[in-house]
């Protein structure tokens, strides 16, 4: 053998074993961030069963008590069925916080699904806005993008949304790709025309069409993700759903 | 760090979008807590009678002639209690009737004896040794030392546990002379008051003796009682009952007199004998059901004896001699009640314990007879009638365990009662007579007030709403001062100033829910300390009379940044005078279509002359973004960008494309607006890609491993 055949040799070992590495960190890391969720999923799940669905005059519902303990910061709980979706919903002061820190605020590349800052889970605005990873492994809001099938968006048209104060059932009216160039993060509107003409367009962009009726009374779910099909840096999926107290 | 939503450095395609024309923004509370708009008559405050009578005019009957509920008020007023425990003929022979809640109520007293901690421990020790009318004193905060002093209140239960405790059981010699304090003192007509109070067939015995339903710790040996009390435990369990809790009824007895004599320490007072009753648990010596039906009871009793009128000079003297005596001296003592929320908390936890509403959640609200003495001198300028709809509509939902009486002593909440109303049933006028001082001259209404009714104010005194106020039937202010101190204080109707001062001091700005009116002899006073301080009207404003500016923090307005904005300005509608402070004098207002600005005169003059420039578009918000107009959009500013910016490089490419940027769907005439988040500053739209390299790994994996292979298959190759 070569002294060139033995470097080149010895230059594929080292980039396998240092990609190999890699691939094992980032396996470990999506791995470990399923452990961290599934520890708050359970304790929900028990909190849940516990409260025996209590109805509360108070801010705060029985199940989410303990999970307050574990992170004040946590607004709701999002899950929705078919998808790997049932999760903590938190809110810092800003929307980059919780981009890369989980509920136990340390630092994760899956970071939580949190709620836009400007939102208030206790008195919800018009537009409630709910961000989150899209990540390879399909956890965080990386199982968004199923409901462009139309097969599945026929089958899940609805999940639920529940904050500390009360529960909704959201039905989705609207589900598309876009960039951020289209102003989808408004919290609140200046008019009922204002909204009533959001909601026109956000009806309109739908990749499968609804025939849902939203009216200026109802107050409306977005839930935001990143997706490369429009534009690999500033290509979003938006989905929207009507909520209703339940 | 995400800063990529792909690592695929694609070539970036600008989608063409359509774009939202919004006149701008402002808060809207989508759901708040307005309540029905139905308007109730005073019908719905009318007293329902219970089986005994009304306990105010029945509390002298509890004595042991009288053993039912129908015939003494005290067990008449628990009698809820039944639906959970049917009394037996003995102290252990008892039914649990409703055993979820039973077992609840004993799981709770486990979990908080278990979690307790040392300092609660001997709070625990102190309040169960104690007179509890001398540890009520801390609820006077700041005032309670000058109160011992003054009283002369003592004890001999020192605030360090004897080691021997455990082994001794001490008794309070309380002070000099054996008693809790002494009603020849300076402040003896404030002793009197509360002794009256505690003696007014206020005893919890006969309840006790006739529900005989254990103390918690004979329930289960899981319960602990505190090893200091425990030479306090009665060996014979057949006069020893639990509920309801008698030190938690005396607590909240002596509490209430002091809150009559000291309303200014209202909540303070109530938290305090909230915690005193808690600390009942945390002894062991109680459940959260008995802690409960003290209070309840002690309600009432309380009522009863400010309704006396026995005892009409009693409560007088010691009103008097609370102000003229007590807090005309400097406090001096710590005060351990004074953070509002954290009592607001702990006070509305202890009303319930966290039981569930597990009996009818629809029954109105009843407002007992004679419960309106309790906020007798809390709202001293309304009469009667008015402290029965404040009770009303500070209630507690109905379907809670015991608290259900007939009469409704049980849902009471007079924490948030001193707070006034949570809501205007009805039109409500409130006048206040500034000359007699205390809250006549000034009062704060801190709770949420929603509704359909009206608030009209009248008379010289100054009311302050604080709360985030829903109600829709608009405000009149006829004279005196209103003040707001929240964003939305003045609710969602319109407002009308005639002759009163309005003011507010909110930094993030005040929104008027619909027009704004105000006369010549009305004055508009605003104190603005930052740009998002607009006094934000959504409707039409027609002004006239003063207008006061207070410029503070060293701020001065931009000339484009509204002051006050509206939809529109009534026909030549303007102040006759204005009277700004804080800024150089050659400022001056300006009147816009949509918006009332401060400007500076000389540089307005010189504008003026360049260009007649139509007055600068209003936003209607109190977001105070300025318009996405064609002015705006051909030269960008700051915190006109429609991005979701990314990062600012691509940022300042973008912005001038973004006029072009329509598409067939901007038939629809809506252009994208910035996202704003109040501070008119653009809000960024998060970027949630997972920017992990799994396919360049990937990549180089198999990359690495077919080199590999070739240069070995070559070797193999040239071998041969």
């Amino acid at each position: 053998m070569s002294w060139i055949q033995k470097i080149v040799l010895l230059a594929c070992l080292a980039v396998f074993l240092f990609s190999l590495i890699k691939l094992g960190g980032i396996g470990f890391e999506y791995v470990q961030s399923e452990q961290v969720m599934k520890e708050i999923q359970e304790q929900y799940k028990d909190s849940v069963q516990e409260s025996n669905a209590v109805t509360s005059k108070y801010p705060v519902r029985p199940q989410f008590q303990s999970l307050l303990h574990t992170n004040p910061n946590i607004v709701g709980w999002l899950s929705i069925e078919n998808t790997k979706i049932d999760y903590p919903i938190l809110q810092s002061s800003d929307n980059s916080h919780y981009l890369n820190r989980n509920y136990k605020e340390d630092k994760s590349k899956s970071g939580s699904i949190f709620m836009d800052f400007r939102n208030d889970a206790e008195s919800l605005d018009r537009q409630t806005i709910i961000y989150g990873h899209q990540m390879k492994d399909g956890s965080m809001f990386g199982q968004l993008d199923r409901f462009l099938d139309e097969d599945f968006f026929s089958q899940n048209k609805e999940f639920q949304f529940d904050t500390v104060a009360e529960s909704y059932k959201v039905e989705i009216f609207s589900v598309y790709v876009t960039t951020t160039d289209f102003n989808y993060i408004e919290t609140d509107f200046s008019t009922d025309e204002a909204y009533m003409d959001y909601v026109d367009v956000i009806k309109e962009k739908s990749k499968i069409p609804t025939d849902m009726e939203v009216t200026k009374k109802d107050n409306i779910i977005t839930l935001s993700t990143c997706n490369t099909l429009q534009d690999p840096e500033d290509g979003r999926l938006v989905l929207h759903g009507k909520l209703t107290k339940t | 760090m995400l800063n990529s939503c792909n690592e695929n450095k694609l070539k970036k395609r600008k989608s063409k979008i359509p774009v939202l024309l919004l006149a701008g923004f402002f808060c809207f509370q989508g759901t708040g807590s307005a309540l029905a708009a139905n308007n109730l008559d005073d019908s719905a405050i009318a007293p329902q009678e219970a089986a005994y009578g009304y306990y105010v005019d029945n509390y002298a009957k509890n004595d042991k002639a009288n053993m039912t509920p129908e015939s003494n008020p005290s067990i008449g007023v628990l009698s809820k209690f039944h639906d959970i425990w049917e009394p037996g003929t003995s102290w252990d022979n008892g039914t649990v009737l409703n055993a979820d809640i039973h077992n609840q109520n004993i799981a709770k007293s486990i979990s908080i004896t278990e979690n307790r901690t040392e300092e609660e421990a001997k709070r625990a020790y102190l309040v169960d040794r104690r007179h509890q009318n001398y540890s009520a004193i801390a609820g006077l905060g700041s005032h309670a030392d000058n109160f011992i002093a003054g009283a002369n209140a003592g004890t001999t239960i020192a605030d360090e546990i004897p080691e021997d405790a455990t082994s001794v059981g001490y008794d309070d010699g309380s002070n000099n002379n054996g008693v809790w304090a002494d009603q020849d003192s300076s402040l003896g007509s404030m002793v009197r008051l509360i002794d009256t109070i505690r003696n007014s067939g206020a005893s919890t015995s006969n309840a006790k003796a006739y529900y005989g339903y254990k103390r918690p710790f004979r329930w289960s040996e899981e319960v602990s009682v505190i090893p200091t009390l425990v030479p306090r435990i009665k060996e014979d369990p057949s006069s020893d009952g639990g509920f309801p809790s008698g030190h938690t009824n005396a607590a909240y007895l002596a509490s209430y007199g002091f809150a009559y004599a000291v309303p200014e320490r209202y909540e303070e007072l109530m938290t305090s004998a909230s915690e005193m009753g808690h600390s009942r648990i945390v002894a062991g010596m109680h459940s959260p059901l008995d802690v409960i039906g003290g209070r309840v009871m002690a309600t009432a009793v309380a009522a009863s004896a400010l309704n006396d009128p026995a005892n009409k000079s009693v409560k007088e003297a010691a009103y008097a001699q609370a102000h003229e005596v007590l807090l005309t001296q400097e406090g001096t003592s710590v005060d351990d009640y004074s953070d509002y929320e954290t009592n607001k908390k702990n006070y509305t936890e202890r009303l319930t314990y966290g039981f569930a509403q597990t009996g009818d959640t629809t029954k109105p609200m009843v407002v007992p007879k004679g419960a309106e003495v309790l906020l007798e001198t809390r709202f001293p300028y309304l009469d009667d009638t008015e402290r029965r709809w404040i009770l009303y509509t500070t209630g507690l939902p109905s379907g809670y365990p015991v608290l259900d009486d007939t009469e409704g002593w049980g849902r009471l909440n007079l924490f948030a009662a001193a707070g006034g109303y949570e809501a205007f049933e009805n039109d409500v006028t409130v006048t206040m007579d500034a000359s007699q001082g205390g809250y006549h001259e000034a009062d704060t209404w801190k709770n949420a007030i929603g509704g359909s009714g009206k608030l009209t104010k009248s008379g010289t005194g100054s009311l302050t709403l604080s709360g985030n106020n829903t109600y829709s039937g608009g405000t009149l202010l006829e004279e005196g001062t209103l003040s707001a101190s929240s964003g939305t204080a003045f609710g969602e109707g319109e407002v009308v100033n005639t002759e009163g001062t309005l003011t507010e001091n909110v930094p993030s700005g005040v929104t008027i829910g619909s027009d704004f009116t105000q006369s010549e002899a009305g004055t508009l006073e605003l104190t603005i300390g930052n740009k998002e301080d607009v006094f934000d009207i959504n409707g039409d404003a027609t002004f006239g009379g003063t207008l006061k500016l207070n410029f503070t923090d060293g701020f001065i307005p931009e000339p484009e940044s509204p002051i006050i904005s509206y939809d529109a300005l009534a026909d030549k509608s303007a102040f006759s005078a204005v009277e700004i402070t804080g800024l150089p004098e050659n400022y001056d207002v300006s009147y816009g279509a949509n918006a009332l600005y401060v400007v500076d005169s000389d540089a307005k003059e010189d504008e003026e002359s360049n260009s007649p420039a139509a007055p600068p578009e209003e936003t209607g918000d109190n977001n105070k973004e300025p318009k996405d107009d064609d002015a705006f959009a051909t030269e960008p500013t700051e915190t006109d960008k429609e991005e979701n910016p990314g990062d600012s490089t691509t940022e300042t490419e973008k912005a001038p494309a973004k006029v072009e940027d329509t598409t067939k769907e901007s038939n629809n005439s809506v252009k994208p607006v910035t996202s704003s988040k109040g501070d008119g500053e653009a809000v960024e739209n998060p970027k949630t890609g997972d920017d992990t390299n799994i396919i360049l790994y990937a990549g180089l994996l198999a990359a690495s491993a077919i080199a590999a292979a070739i240069v070995i298959w070559k070797r193999k190759f040239n071998s041969r």
